[in-house]
């Protein structure tokens, strides 16, 4: 009798701990053998649900990040069209210089504006390509600070120009070509995210700005996302990282979600928290400069 | 008409668009000035004459309609464009006078969405000048 219990016993603890569980034996027709029965059939249905939470979670993340990239496209969008509006006007007027005999160093020149439009108009398309693709396997690689914000500006600046959200960028005690070791557009989607959070929070009020402040401590970068919002409820913060936790209404999640970013913070050593002694609403990620090893 | 006489200030953040409008009004015998933002449009406005003031809506600082609003309290001669691409919170139809912008209605001397043809532009500014 001591030796089947043992099995539940040990069964169990297993399952407890998130071990992996096979079916247990059922060796009798007796109450042991029932309750070995309803283990065997508790632990299918925790799979089950298991897995089905997995599956949540990803639709989740994959709805907030459309909805992340419909968002970012309307300001895309805007910032494509000035590029259009300049090859438009250059072509036109080289039109006109080419019946007025214009020598040919000025049509060089407009030729020269079309082709830095069409650049500008080809980066604005790789960024949205590179937000929009799966990063979490991408190696660890030597990166410039200054590219990781301009993947951030590429994909916001336009937005909270057309929305009168007043946003800058601080490089306190830090250069801007400093080198940090890390999965870039992993860590240039989590500051979009913060970004994102930001304005999603203030885009209704009045003065509204959003300040990206760049500095360094010890061997670690920190990359703290200010707005202009008054701090979060003391309630909420305990909350904001736990997975599918959302303040915003339906339809309105717009990234990766807090819990994704700290994952992602943690995998390259480093943290993601909120800023309580912050008057206003602050987001700070700090990840290392230099990893132990390149994985 | 004599354009040599005619001042214009442009407004517009993108520096391509803005270097090359410089370029097409000057072709045409314009004395041309630009800024970059609403604020610096509208210091310059307050410390030089202008016969026309050509705006993009979505500028730093301040934006185009603001900057026109104010144009048209302080300097009620001066003609004014509003260049824009678009947005959601813009309700406006090209070549005409009637912009909504975020529930306020504006009346500005005309409104041309971007991208806009050349010829159209340079007719609109000549025909605002000679009114």
């Amino acid at each position: 009798m001591m030796r089947p219990l043992r099995y539940i016993l040990t069964a169990s603890e297993d399952l407890a701990m998130g071990r992996k569980v096979t079916d247990l034996p059922i060796e009798s027709k007796d109450e042991l053998g029932e309750l070995a029965c309803s283990f065997n059939k508790m632990r299918l249905q925790l799979e089950d649900k298991e897995r089905e939470l997995i599956l949540s979670q990803g639709r989740v993340h994959h709805s907030n990040k459309m909805a992340a990239l419909g968002e970012m496209a309307a300001g895309m969008a805007h910032e494509i069209n000035s590029p259009v509006q300049a090859i438009s006007l250059v072509a036109q007027r080289v039109q006109r210089q080419l019946i007025k005999n214009i020598p040919a160093e000025d049509i060089h020149n407009s030729m020269d504006k079309i082709i830095s439009s069409i650049n500008k108009i080809s980066e604005i398309i790789d960024s949205l390509r590179k937000v929009s693709r799966n990063s979490t396997d991408d190696n660890f690689v030597d990166t410039n600070l200054i590219d990781i914000v301009s993947d951030i500006t590429n994909m916001t600046e336009e937005r909270f120009k057309v929305n009168n959200v007043h946003f800058e960028i601080i490089y306190h005690g830090i250069s801007q070509n400093t080198i940090i070791q890390c999965q870039r557009l992993q860590i240039s989607q989590v500051v979009i995210n913060m970004v994102n959070n930001a304005y999603d929070a203030i885009q209704y009020d009045n003065d509204k700005w959003i300040k990206i402040i760049l500095s360094q401590t010890g061997d670690k970068i920190l990359i703290a996302v200010t707005d202009s919002g008054k701090g979060i409820e003391d309630d909420i913060v305990e909350k904001l990282f736990e997975p599918m936790f959302t303040t915003k209404d339906v339809g309105k999640g717009t990234g990766l979600g807090l819990s994704i970013s700290r994952e992602i913070s943690l995998k390259h050593k480093g943290s993601l928290y909120f800023d309580p002694a912050c008057d206003n609403t602050r987001f700070v990620l700090e990840i290392p400069i230099i990893q132990n090893e390149k994985q | 008409m004599d354009t040599l006489q005619k001042k214009l200030l442009l407004a517009e953040d993108e520096e391509i668009l803005n270097e090359m409008l410089i370029d097409v009004f000057e072709d045409e015998g314009y004395a041309v000035d630009a800024t970059s933002n609403g604020v610096e449009a509208w210091e310059r406005l307050n410390t030089k004459d202008y016969d026309i003031l050509i705006s993009d809506l979505f500028m730093p600082e301040m934006n185009g309609i603001d900057l026109i609003t104010k144009c048209q309290a302080v300097f009620p001669s001066m003609k004014t464009i509003l260049l824009c691409g678009g947005g959601k919170d813009v309700i406006a139809t090209h070549g005409k006078q009637e912009v909504k912008y975020l529930e306020q209605e504006i009346r500005i001397d005309m409104f041309l969405k971007k991208p806009c043809d050349l010829d159209e532009l340079l007719s609109t500014v000549e025909t605002l000048l000679s009114n």
